[in-house]
């Protein structure tokens, strides 16, 4: 796998795939932990607090792991 | 008092919601950026200069000194042309030119002689034919030389040879195949012209600058290998050139609701010699431009060591100039 795209079964995807999968690792026992604590109650409209924990989670995994990141 | 709290307990769920949403709307706007003008693209291919071989003769192929997709270099035999013809040819150029030789022999001893004679005992017009065809035998020598000379050229272009280190590709010649003088029958890929060819959305074109460093990363092979941008295409094929009716220019009523990003040509050079690696003109490749690293380049080559950049590229500019 290069970083800039992933082969899965000889087809050769985006790797912008990877991150949104990476992305939902993370976000879903986030969103566990949350429930469990109750903290959605502390929002207004906790699915829409929830869409945009996934997107902080996929934008930061994008800006820190992306393939402009400038690694060699 | 317990209804203002309720009130502010709201307006605080509903202020940190909006925090929130407001916070992934300007990660998602970096990462998008990123995403979408960074200069990198999938759509790169490796390039080689491809030459076509044609004999300088025609004949039948008595000898192919190549097999299929083996390495040549330079001046190294390819096939070989029945030669009888062209030794033929020589024996008969020689023999040529030993029949002027012979006959600007005689001339010149016929000149002298009449020139030796005393005035009066030969005419002027003797005289003067004889000087003539001492110039003309003379002409006749050079011509024959010539032609001897173009005969041992065709017969040399027989064997033909290699004009660049390369590989020997897509071999279609059998011997006993008859070669056509000018025409293709073989075809080498040269090696020490490999390149990549990349083509980029024209957004991401003002990032890109020629010299600025790049990361290839070739389907065919794991790790990375580097490069630099050497040219920038600057041209494309505009639709709405086709000529139409009386020469006029056909253009499109039509525009476009959804506009799409052209992808022009982007030149890039493997910054090591590529010919281990036993690359292929075609295969895929993911390039990367490093415009950050670009700094290290510029201080390397100096001021104004680079053909066809921006000027300020060249000036020491604040930003991204501390970025590794």
């Amino acid at each position: 796998m290069s970083p800039e795209q992933l082969a899965f079964g000889g087809i050769y995807l985006p790797i912008f795939l990877v991150f949104l999968a990476g992305a939902g690792l993370i976000y879903l026992p986030l969103r566990f932990l949350l429930l469990r604590m109750r903290a959605y109650r502390l929002f207004w409209h906790p699915a829409l607090a929830g869409a945009a924990l996934f997107i902080i989670v996929l934008s930061l995994l994008l800006l820190a792991f992306g393939p402009w990141a400038g690694r060699v | 008092m317990a209804e203002s709290r309720d009130v502010f307990r709201i307006v605080l769920r509903v202020v940190a919601t909006l925090l929130l949403v407001a916070v992934a709307a300007v990660l998602a706007w970096f990462a998008w950026q990123h995403y979408v003008y960074a200069p990198w693209t999938r759509d790169a291919r490796v390039q080689a200069d491809v030459v076509n071989v044609a004999p300088e003769v025609s004949g039948t192929i008595t000898e192919v000194a190549v097999r299929d997709d083996r390495y040549v270099e330079a001046g190294d035999p390819l096939f070989r042309i029945q030669p009888i013809r062209f030794e033929n040819a020589v024996d008969e150029a020689e023999a040529a030119l030993a029949q002027a030789e012979a006959q600007r022999r005689f001339a010149s001893q016929n000149a002298s002689r009449l020139e030796r004679l005393p005035a009066g005992g030969v005419s002027t017009q003797e005289r003067q034919q004889a000087e003539s065809e001492l110039v003309a035998a003379n002409a006749s020598v050079r011509q024959a030389r010539a032609r001897l000379a173009q005969a041992q050229q065709d017969l040399e272009w027989a064997s033909v040879r290699s004009p660049v280190n390369g590989y020997v590709t897509h071999l279609q010649l059998d011997e006993g195949d008859y070669a056509s003088e000018g025409q293709s029958v073989m075809t080498l890929v040269d090696v020490d012209s490999f390149r990549i060819t990349a083509y980029f959305e024209e957004t991401k074109l003002p990032r890109i600058d020629v010299g600025d460093p790049v990361r290839i990363s070739l389907m065919a092979r794991d790790g990375p290998l580097r490069g630099h941008v050497a040219s920038i295409g600057h041209g494309i094929a505009v639709a709405n050139n086709a000529p139409g009716e009386r020469n006029l220019p056909n253009v499109d009523p039509t525009f476009q609701w959804v506009r799409l990003a052209q992808r022009v040509p982007v030149t890039i050079d493997f910054d090591r010699s590529p010919t281990d690696l036993g690359l292929s003109v075609g295969l895929s490749a993911t390039v990367h431009v490093q415009p950050d690293r670009a700094d290290a380049r510029d201080a390397a080559v100096g001021e104004d060591g680079l053909i066809g950049l921006p000027a300020e590229r060249t000036a020491p500019d604040g930003d991204g100039g501390a970025t590794d």
